[in-house]
């Protein structure tokens, strides 16, 4: 498996989707998610030069994002609320979306919509792990170090959040049985 | 003998490439007996085609970028406040 390495042209601009989306699927909100990004940015930029050259630079931004959610946390864990050990209700941030102006973006936007809200609905770690892998593409052992877990649990955490979210969408859960894929809940 | 329970898990890893060569042909070798796991197998390669044509899940705000862009280009502008 080969990784992003550190050279002397990375800016780390290219992860700027990737650590937006990490840090929604964290935060559940535009504002948060975009000081959270930021935050990362301040905290990464002064030490780019000090990386070495072997360094795997995506996997850092994204620690560096997980840490400054992380402190974040910590703080608030005196207010009223955290949203790391939420549930699955999703009603209490509303997430606001541009429209679409062409058939075509209308069709994958309701696709994509649907992704959105079910990904939202899932419990926070069930969030996370699904972005770091089915979107990030991180391999086992990087997301094993990222989270501070065994490769076993992010094996097992990666499977239960795959049946919730296939449940979500409305795709069949692979059963010993049956396991015909329903698209229905997504055209 | 494993049976489908075993490779069900297998399977997600299979997907996500982190099988080694020989797991890896064990689980084929079960997939042209077991209809059931090669439907698991298509219905998780489904799961990972809807979540894949998602991407990105969200895109950064463009002011967000572009701050982020003047900063990187003149990193003594101030124009990342730090918080």
């Amino acid at each position: 498996m080969s990784y992003p390495h550190y050279d002397s042209e990375t800016t780390g601009i290219e992860y700027l989707d990737g650590l937006y989306s990490y840090a929604m699927v964290l935060t559940r909100n535009h504002a948060e998610a975009e000081d959270l990004v930021q935050e990362t940015y301040v905290r990464a930029m002064p030490a780019m030069k000090r990386l070495r050259p072997e360094s795997n630079v995506k996997g850092w931004f994204f620690k560096i994002l997980r840490n400054a959610w992380l402190n974040q946390l910590r703080k608030r864990r005196t207010g009223p609320e955290i949203s790391w050990i939420d549930g699955e209700d999703g009603s209490a941030r509303e997430i606001a979306e541009p429209s679409p102006d062409s058939y075509a973006a209308l069709v994958s936007k309701t696709e994509g919509e649907q992704v959105r809200a079910a990904i939202q609905k899932l419990p926070a770690k069930f969030r996370e792990i699904i972005l770091l892998r089915e979107f990030e593409e991180l391999p086992y052992h990087e997301i094993a170090g990222l989270l501070d877990c065994p490769v076993g649990t992010v094996m097992s955490r990666l499977a239960r959040a795959r049946a919730k979210l296939r449940e979500l969408l409305t795709l069949t859960k692979p059963e010993s049985s049956v396991g015909k894929v329903r698209n229905e809940g997504l055209r | 003998m494993r049976d489908c329970v075993d490779y069900r898990e297998n399977i997600l890893l299979h997907l996500d490439k982190e099988l080694c060569v020989s797991q890896a042909d064990e689980l084929r070798t079960h997939l042209e007996l077991c209809e059931n796991c090669r439907e698991t197998l298509e219905a998780e390669k489904e799961l990972s085609r809807v979540l894949r044509r998602s991407r990105p899940l969200y895109s950064a705000p463009a002011s967000l970028r572009d701050r982020l862009l003047r900063a990187m280009n003149e990193p003594d502008s101030g124009s990342l406040p730090r918080k």
